[in-house]
């Protein structure tokens, strides 16, 4: 049975798809269809199914109904205007959480005495789900902007203190010694060596921070109501509009998408030497 | 400056650096490693003293004592400024030296720009150094896109710009690649001689030591003292062709053979 048999193997010539223009170009022409047909195709069954009574229309309304929905919402002024709150709450609370929390992390970061003096402090703080803390806040605030914006900045906070400070403490030595030796201390040493050398970590805080600022705000206002995105797909439910909730999460996951692209951009422009991984694979 | 006499007349030359019972130690208690030292050294103005020793030695630790990186244990170290240049020290790394978020441009000018030097005086400057070291072209580069050798240029371009009393040099060239070490060795051995500035030069190469040094410093196995003070013979302007000549290579075997029991010393110490 144990007969060996010699084989030669062959490592034969098989051109790579870049070096083919016309089979790549195929390839990536039916990637980019592909991605957008299967959501396609997937709301299109929903439809028919919806119309067809195979399912439940009152829990999943046809998608042209929540669409159509949605645009009667706009020219009512209604959409916009919560468009307009829940943006605001958003952004005034994340970018008060941003500049306390990048100060508490840079001071912590560069300041071991201050690092001892408040670091146990915050980490218990910072297991505590925020969102538990509204009730606090609606009690101090009342029920207004004010509890909402502050339940963000205080979850923002410690999203960028910690990138910051996790970001500060392991800056390679080298570049301290490096400016150190110039003479540098002090503000020219942030300037030049800590805020530069903090940035991609602190950009990475920031793209997280802003998609939990906005779960932070519609979620609040689910409970403190009146106005905002979250009220419209609360209040949607209660009144058994389930195309206005449609419309409503589909307008957060807008916001959510244009507020993660501009920071993401953002966050590119102002760290210009973090290259990606795929210009570096092409030779950059 | 008279190279016939550059060797030779070492002894004469005013202390530059004087380095007087030095001894550091790391730690305390239990914990406490005894780094370097006690240690006494003399280096002259305009010498380019290398500095040898087996791995954990203190070559490194010295010249971070005289950077003022680093305090001494013990000892004190007298650094003797003529105050004429834009900073009187000046380091270049074996890593991290430049600055990643800053283009080649920036990084040449930083010494500058942190020292009171800035506008046009700061880019015509860093602009001449930026070309003396062959990096035209690549000003608004950022170091992630240049070789190992390129960013090595970089970090020298910016230790030279702020035209330093002392240059100190920590391993710069031992993460490159043979061919590029000797490039490079070649273009410092020029600025050297043009300039003629005080150099301290960290290397575990004793062919660089020795091709690049006007003395070599040998270092013995952790606590770092000296083993070994010796002229380099060989005249300047020098080319890296000098270690095809039997002296050098009969200089580098003793040499060799001081340091190979220090070498054998440190690396049992260390595993015991």
């Amino acid at each position: 049975m144990n007969t060996a048999t010699a084989t030669t193997v062959t490592r034969r010539n098989r051109l790579p798809l870049e070096t083919r223009p016309q089979r790549l170009r195929r390839r990536r022409r039916l990637e980019a269809t592909l991605g957008i047909a299967v959501p396609v195709v997937l709301i299109g069954l929903w439809e028919v199914a919806a119309r067809l009574g195979w399912i439940n229309a009152q829990f999943f309304p046809a998608p042209s109904s929540s669409v159509i929905r949605g645009v009667e919402m706009i020219i009512e002024g209604r959409l916009l205007a919560d468009i307009g709150i829940t943006a605001y709450r958003v952004l005034v609370g994340y970018v008060l959480g941003t500049i306390i929390g990048f100060a508490a992390g840079v001071g912590m970061g560069m300041s071991p005495l201050l690092r001892k003096a408040l670091e146990p402090m915050l980490s218990a703080l910072y297991t505590v789900p925020k969102i538990a803390i509204l009730p606090i806040f609606l009690t101090i605030f009342g029920f207004s902007d004010a509890p909402i914006i502050a339940i963000v900045t205080v979850t923002v906070f410690f999203y960028i203190w910690i990138y910051t400070m996790e970001a500060v403490v392991a800056i390679p030595n080298g570049y301290l010694d490096a400016a150190k030796s110039f003479g540098v201390k002090g503000w020219a040493m942030f300037r030049h060596v800590v805020f530069p050398a903090s940035l991609p970590s602190v950009a990475v805080g920031l793209r997280v921070g802003v998609g939990v600022a906005l779960l932070i705000t519609i979620s609040s206002e689910f409970i403190v109501g009146g106005s905002g995105v979250g009220y419209l797909i609360f209040n949607a439910r209660a009144l058994f509009r389930l195309e206005e909730a449609y419309a409503g999460i589909v307008t957060a996951a807008l916001i959510g998408v244009i507020l993660q692209g501009t920071i993401t951009w953002l966050g590119h422009r102002v760290t210009p030497w973090v290259v990606s991984r795929e210009s570096r694979a092409a030779g950059l | 400056m008279n190279t016939a006499n550059h060797s030779a007349g070492l002894a004469d030359r005013p202390a530059k650096i004087e380095v007087r019972d030095l001894s550091l130690v790391f730690g305390v208690g239990d914990k406490a490693v005894h780094a370097l030292g006690p240690i006494n050294l003399s280096v002259g103005d305009g010498e380019f003293l290398s500095i040898v020793g087996p791995s954990g030695c203190g070559k490194s630790t010295l010249t971070k004592v005289v950077a003022g990186l680093l305090p001494p244990t013990k000892g004190e170290v007298d650094i003797r400024l003529a105050g004429t240049s834009i900073a009187p020290i000046a380091t270049v790394f074996q890593d991290y030296g430049i600055f990643p978020w800053k283009t080649v441009l920036e990084n040449v000018k930083f010494g500058l720009t942190v020292n009171g030097v800035t506008g046009s005086e700061a880019t015509d400057r860093a602009a001449m150094w930026v070309q003396k070291l062959g990096l035209a072209g690549f000003e608004n580069r950022y170091p992630s896109s240049l070789s190992g050798g390129m960013q090595q240029r970089v970090s020298i371009a910016r230790a030279l710009a702020v035209e330093p009393e002392i240059l100190l040099m920590d391993e710069p060239f031992a993460s490159l690649d043979a061919q590029l070490r000797e490039l490079l060795q070649e273009e410092l051995l020029r600025l050297h001689e043009s300039d003629g500035r005080t150099v301290l030069f960290v290397t575990h190469s004793l062919e660089e030591a020795l091709v690049l040094g006007d003395r070599v410093l040998v270092l013995t196995a952790r606590p770092g003292t000296l083993l070994d003070l010796k002229d380099v013979p060989f005249a300047r302007p020098r080319t890296s062709e000098v270690r095809e000549s039997r002296e050098f290579n009969e200089m580098r075997y003793e040499l060799w053979s001081h340091l190979k029991d220090q070498v054998h010393i440190g690396v049992t110490g260390d595993a015991s």
